[in-house]
């Protein structure tokens, strides 16, 4: 029998990876739609300048290491997508492609590509873009005015922001927005995390072509939902709470998106739920104490740290009788 | 009492030069081993702490060896780190007294805890509490310059780099960058950029291993 020496980790983005990031990208696309409904063209050419400059990223720095370039399995792509709508639809062009470039260039290339990354490079290209310029972020125009935003980056300063309801969480008000808007995606926030009904679609379809797994994203979502009912930030009841904590800022979006993605997530069921669980802790732990009005991209990148544990923890948790009878018989 | 006994010293030039690449550069004390990684996160943001920061570890580590190790292997185990740390701290009170009246009282306002913090740096217990015990002095000597070098080396890149990132200066002096950083000073940034200094140490190392085993081959 022949073995192959390769180095860890052993799962690659493989025919399976490529098949799971058409699927995201495919899903990306009523997101986009969404998005140019409220405020223009402008949304769209942000995601795509995400996406082109990472594709255009990773291949360069497979060339720089002198290997074949393989954007075919997508991977690069969906990082500029994921980043790309994770940015204000009143951010500059450059944004985008300033943290596709961490992204690429700092998290995923030096750790060998795809495959062994291990953060996940959105998450970290869009953490170290908030942390390096802020002004840029959590500063969101109007989306019920529909009127199409000017394309030149000059002309943004005459545009209408208002503030978001993560932000309005933050400061310990109510919010203006009632289920309605909040499902419709009529409220300020990022380019692709504000329609949520659209965004349940989405994590509806990757459910079922098992692009995602349930053993992540439903801990998640359970932990923050109980998290926000037992520490409400708004008056309005239990409901109110929880509804505005998981539909306002990214929540929802990095758990489907980022949360599951197979290189940096456990593989056994019991660390899955673990690392959902850790990380709807950290999450909503960042949005009450954290620096910034949502934090879910620094909570992803901090439970991504405890993948590998989780996973071992996991599997002797569940394999705990069969070791102790082997050591016993041995 | 544990009776240590001193690792055999074949008095080569040889050998001393062996222990000094080894922890300045092949075994970098920061890069490699990962020690003294602290000071560097949270102080080193500007040449001037970083340089400061070298010369007081300097100033520590180089008696706390020679003293370890002549009479190191005399002691009891529980009494060296208390000996050390307390004659650490003492220099350190005149270094401190020193920078604080003749040199700069601002820089020492700015350096806060991290100036007495180097009294129990891991650097200096690992080097002095350890390697010199088990060394003879010219062995203890070279390795605890090596050590300051190494340590120095990489907090006076880090924060240099750090300094001209967040502030625009370098050395104070203005330097007219277009983009400033300032998120450069927290410490993600010093993480990031001793993660990819000790990537690009290892591969020096192995671009030399290869070249090596390749006049090997060409040679045998």
């Amino acid at each position: 029998m022949n073995f192959k020496m390769a180095h860890a980790p052993h799962l690659r983005c493989s025919e399976r990876g490529s098949q799971m990031c058409a699927d995201l990208l495919i899903v990306f696309a009523p997101l986009c739609v969404i998005s140019a409904i409220y405020y223009g063209v402008r949304p769209v050419l942000l995601v795509l300048t995400g996406l082109l400059s990472a594709v255009l990223f990773e291949t360069f720095g497979y060339l720089l290491m002198r290997r074949k370039p393989k954007i075919s399995d997508g991977s690069a792509a969906v990082t500029g997508v994921l980043i790309g709508s994770l940015v204000s639809p009143l951010s500059p062009y450059w944004l985008p492609v300033a943290g596709a470039a961490f992204a690429i260039f700092a998290v995923k290339m030096p750790m060998g590509g795809s495959g062994r990354n291990l953060f996940n490079p959105a998450a970290a290209g869009l953490a170290a873009v908030t942390l390096c310029f802020p002004g840029f972020f959590f500063t969101y125009p109007d989306p019920g005015l529909g009127i199409p935003l000017p394309l030149s980056s000059r002309a943004l300063s005459e545009v209408i922001t208002l503030s978001s309801p993560a932000a309005q969480l933050a400061s310990g008000g109510q919010t203006l927005y009632s289920p309605t808007m909040l499902l419709l995606g009529n409220f300020p926030g990022p380019i692709g995390a504000t329609a949520i009904a659209i965004l349940l679609a989405c994590g509806l379809f990757l459910l079922v072509r098992r692009t995602i797994t349930p053993y992540i994203i439903f801990p998640y979502l359970a932990t923050c939902a109980l998290l926000a009912a037992l520490f409400p930030r708004v008056s309005g009841g239990l409901t109110g709470s929880v509804m505005a904590e998981l539909c306002s800022g990214y929540l929802l979006f990095c758990g489907i998106f980022m949360l599951n993605d197979p290189v940096t997530a456990p593989r056994h069921w019991l660390g899955r739920t673990a690392f959902g669980v850790l990380a709807g802790l950290f999450v909503m732990l960042m949005r009450y104490f954290g620096r910034f009005e949502e934090g879910a991209c620094f909570a992803i990148l901090l439970v991504n740290a405890f993948a590998t544990t989780l996973d071992r923890l996991g599997w002797y948790a569940v394999n705990l009788k069969r070791i102790k009878r082997r050591r016993h018989s041995a | 009492m544990s009776k240590v006994e001193k690792q055999p010293f074949s008095k080569t030039m040889t050998e001393i030069k062996n222990v000094f690449l080894d922890t300045f550069l092949t075994k970098n004390i920061v890069l490699v081993q990962a020690i003294g990684i602290t000071p560097i996160l949270a102080a080193g943001v500007t040449l001037q702490k970083g340089v400061v920061l070298t010369l007081c570890t300097a100033a520590v580590l180089l008696p706390a060896s020679l003293f370890m190790s002549l009479f190191g292997d005399k002691l009891p185990t529980w009494v060296r780190a208390p000996i050390y740390s307390v004659g650490a701290a003492l220099i350190l009170l005149g270094a401190a007294v020193l920078l604080d009246r003749s040199v700069s009282n601002e820089l020492y306002a700015s350096l806060y805890v991290f100036l007495p913090l180097t009294a129990v740096n891991t650097l200096v217990s690992y080097r002095a509490g350890g390697f010199s015990v088990s060394h003879v002095p010219v062995v203890a000597l070279t390795d605890a310059i090596a050590s300051s070098l190494g340590f120095g080396l990489v907090i006076c890149v880090v924060s240099a780099l750090r300094e001209m990132a967040s502030f625009g200066t370098l050395w104070g002096e203005t330097l007219n960058f277009a983009i400033v950083l300032p998120e450069a000073a927290l410490p993600y940034a010093a993480f990031l950029l001793l993660g990819f200094m000790a990537a690009f140490l290892q591969w020096i190392q192995s671009v030399i291993a290869r070249r090596e085993n390749a006049s090997v081959r060409l040679n045998g």
